[in-house]
């Protein structure tokens, strides 16, 4: 299936800032509400900012441009929130940050609320990543402990401890049938997990560490993950390259050059990827193929990305959080001055 | 004819770059400004007196932010998004990847309150180290170290001075040279990464007297050179070279791999952990003063996605540190060694950076540490307000710290040397007070 289209930006830019000073709210992370129109966003904040997409434009000082103005919501006392999800029926949001915590806020009258529903101190060191798997039943964490977490969702009782990386894990993703969770880590390593068993499948070499780790952090191995809507692609962002792999194979079918971050449509084949400047592709998976080998069975560099180039999009060096809404139409990039836009695939 | 290729003869290049290098010691050393004529009124056979002082200083290069050490202010805006941890002084936090240096704590003498003006690498590293800023006097100033290698050289014949293990890979104002005092007191620079000195042959009873030959040599076309010319200009030149010939003869003195493995393990698996292990072993066999420099370039320098980055350098630097400390106390080292841990500034308390979020140069309120040589300990000094963005009280320049230090070393800190016919005092215009609250 080839999904023709192009991404148009909305008139709307979110934006959030509480007055302090200290510099704009440089996203990190986003996230559509699967049920209503809200978006939220980590911001390099203790809290997590959340929109309404069909908010008043407002003014805002020293921006040109008018704003949906945001609110920061589901406060760590310290620290910052380094991952997050969102329900799948968009029943509650769960936050992990560098406070070591995990807490399940539950969603109400359109909005988080308050107090955290549930709260545990997940991880020795920060928590980098939160996501619930696709019925909702179940939460995995990954902690710069280096270990990967599973957890009840309706109660944070911790089920499984995973360990395999060397380095912490800086992201997660389940795969949309359910089947497996796959970590990418600081050790440029991705580890695919069977959620039957809680066993390792395979680990995928994506490359991309050195010696001294994130003390560059373009360095430092995987950076964002990306599982496609059939369960049969996943996509690595790392410092300099954006691979696809085949994830019943574990084979690599095609690389470019575009670095930090990467969605999939959930709903057609459509790829975004990259920091600064977003590019994407409307792919042709029955294209994606290993490289050639030669002669003496040496694989070659990899293949692009096959199919159809999308418009790219300058968002801005540093620029991070990416991800298509639930229906697959709308694509939100967040940005490091504090603001995310929306584009519509048309 | 002697086979060109003999190690008994060395090219001609050698001398080449001998020659060369006299004209470069003589710039680093002050000759373009005058000469050495009359430098030093001070004995020298006086200063060499029995001295077991010791100061090891391990230069953060970049400027360490005071929020990711020792001033941390987490749930403040400022924060960023590290949190803190309890230190062996009630009710005093640092930085939670500082587990080692929170320990002890009840060591070491914090200060919080620094406050100084260049928010510039090369300037603000040539001020934190040689107590003058770069335009106030006409000659170059030299490095503390240099100052206490000239007040205080080591007293064991053969041993180096000063020893400089790593280098900064920045400008050449970073790490400042002797400056007007000369050649013989710049540093022994050793390539880091726990090495010795480059090129420094395995001592032996062959490499010595290949040594002695290739000094007669050498000294024989020494001799035509200085003929005609002022053999004072040469003396610091041929210091350097009965250095190499010192260093030849001084054993494994810069052999880690002596060293236990229990030793190699808690420094931890770095550059800066072998270089801090060998500065154990060098003030434990005598020599004075070393610098130890945190990775090559800024390191510090954490502008761009910082938070990152920044725990990794942290800790790193915590265990080798740690285990510095540690091991300067179990060996009874810590009661004579003043070991001193800072930067040339500090950060922003802004996380705008130049590549969001980040922290860009910051004067107005930082944080170091030091310790050890008989100083009080458990002392914290000075204090910044909630948010980090400004000096709450007891604000320490620059040159107060200085005095510190040389007073702790028993060097008169305002102390002057002459050159040119002009006094030059040990810091910038006699500015300054020692810390008290630390003697």
């Amino acid at each position: 299936m080839i999904m023709p289209g192009n991404l148009t930006k909305t008139e709307k830019t979110y934006f959030v800032d509480d007055g302090a000073k200290r510099g704009p709210l440089t996203m990190f992370r986003v996230r559509f509400h699967p049920t209503e129109d809200k978006l939220l966003a980590l911001c390099v904040d203790r809290r997590v900012a959340c929109w309404d997409l069909n908010g008043e434009l407002q003014t805002v000082k020293n921006r040109k441009e008018k704003c949906v103005v945001g609110e920061l919501l589901c406060p760590h006392e310290i620290g910052w929130i380094r991952g997050f999800d969102i329900h799948p029926r968009g029943e509650s949001v769960a936050t992990g940050g560098s406070d070591r915590t995990l807490r399940l806020w539950r969603w109400t009258d359109g909005r988080p609320g308050d107090k955290p529903l549930q709260q545990v101190a997940a991880h020795d060191g920060w928590v980098e990543a939160v996501v619930f798997s696709p019925d909702g039943n179940t939460l995995a964490t990954a902690g710069a402990d280096r270990s990967v977490k599973i957890w009840s969702s309706s109660d944070l009782k911790q089920k499984h401890s995973l360990t395999g990386h060397a380095r912490y894990a800086a992201d997660l993703v389940f795969t949309p049938d359910g089947r497996f969770l796959i970590s990418g880590g600081e050790d440029g390593k991705l580890i695919v997990w069977d959620t039957q068993s809680w066993q390792t499948v395979r680990t995928i070499d994506f490359g991309g560490a050195n010696d001294q780790y994130g003390q560059i952090p373009r360095h430092s191995g995987v950076h964002r993950l990306a599982a496609s809507h059939d369960s049969r692609w996943l996509a690595a962002a790392g410092g300099e390259k954006l691979d696809v792999f085949d994830l019943a194979s574990g084979e690599l079918v095609a690389s470019e050059r575009v670095s930090m971050d990467v969605a999939f449509q959930p709903t057609g084949n459509v790829l975004v990827g990259g920091e600064s400047e977003v590019k994407s592709w409307s792919y042709q998976a029955e294209k994606f193929a290993p490289p050639e080998k030669d002669k003496n069975g040496k694989p070659q560099k990899a293949k692009s990305i096959p199919g159809e180039s999308l418009a790219a999009i300058k968002r801005g060096d540093w620029s991070l959080g990416m991800q298509f809404s639930s229906d697959g139409k709308r694509l939100a990039l967040g940005k490091a001055d504090g603001t995310v836009d929306l584009y519509e695939l048309t | 004819m002697m086979d060109r290729h003999s190690p008994t003869c060395c090219p001609r290049s050698e001398h080449g770059l001998s020659r060369r290098a006299l004209l470069h010691g003589a710039l680093a050393g002050g000759i373009a400004f005058g000469g050495f004529g009359r430098l030093f009124a001070d004995d020298h056979a006086a200063a060499a007196k029995k001295n077991d002082q010791r100061v090891i200083l391990v230069f953060m290069s970049g400027g360490p932010s005071q929020f990711e050490t020792w001033d941390p202010k987490p749930g403040q805006p400022t924060g960023g998004p590290h949190i803190s941890i309890p230190t062996s002084i009630p009710g005093v936090h640092f930085d939670e990847y500082m587990p080692n240096l929170s320990r002890l704590a009840n060591r070491m003498v914090t200060v919080r309150s620094m406050t100084s003006r260049n928010g510039d690498h090369d300037q603000g590293g040539y001020i934190a180290q040689t107590a003058y800023n770069p335009s106030a006097v006409v000659v170059p100033a030299p490095h503390w170290l240099s100052v206490c290698a000239h007040e205080k050289p080591a007293t064991e014949p053969g041993l180096p001075s000063y020893v400089m293990l790593g280098r900064d890979n920045f400008g050449s104002m970073h790490v400042p040279g002797a400056g007007y005092l000369g050649a013989k007191y710049q540093a022994l620079h050793c390539a880091g990464g726990g090495a010795g000195p480059q090129d420094l042959p395995k001592p032996s009873e062959e490499a010595i007297a290949a040594f002695a030959r290739r000094e007669k040599l050498r000294g024989s076309f020494s001799e035509a050179f200085v003929a005609g010319r002022d053999k004072r200009l040469v003396e610091s030149h041929e210091g350097s070279f009965a250095q190499v010939g010192n260093l030849l003869r001084s054993g494994d003195l810069f052999d880690i791999q002596q060293e236990s493995q229990r030793d190699f393990d808690r420094y931890g698996n770095s550059q800066l952990g072998r270089d801090c292990l060998l500065a154990r072993r060098l003030v434990e066999r005598g020599v004075p003063f070393v610098r130890v420099q945190h990775q090559s370039g800024l390191a510090w320098d954490k502008h761009r996605r910082a938070f990152q980055s920044q725990r990794w350098i942290t800790s790193e630097f915590d265990t080798a540190v740690g285990a510095l400390i540690d091991d300067l106390v179990d060996r009874g080292l810590w009661s004579h060694t003043l070991l001193v841990l800072m930067g040339e500034f500090g950060r922003t308390p802004e996380i705008s950076g130049q590549g969001q979020p980040g922290r860009n140069h910051w004067t107005k309120c930082w944080s170091l540490s030091f310790g050890g040589c008989g100083l009080k300990e458990g002392l914290v000094i000075g204090s910044t307000n909630e948010n980090g963005t400004d000096l709450k009280d007891r604000p320490v320049t620059i040159h107060d710290l200085f005095c510190t230090f040389y007073k702790t070393l028993d060097i008169n800190p305002h102390k002057e040397l002459q050159f040119e016919n002009r006094p030059i005092p040990f810091v910038e215009d006699k500015l300054g007070t020692p810390l008290a609250e630390v003697f």
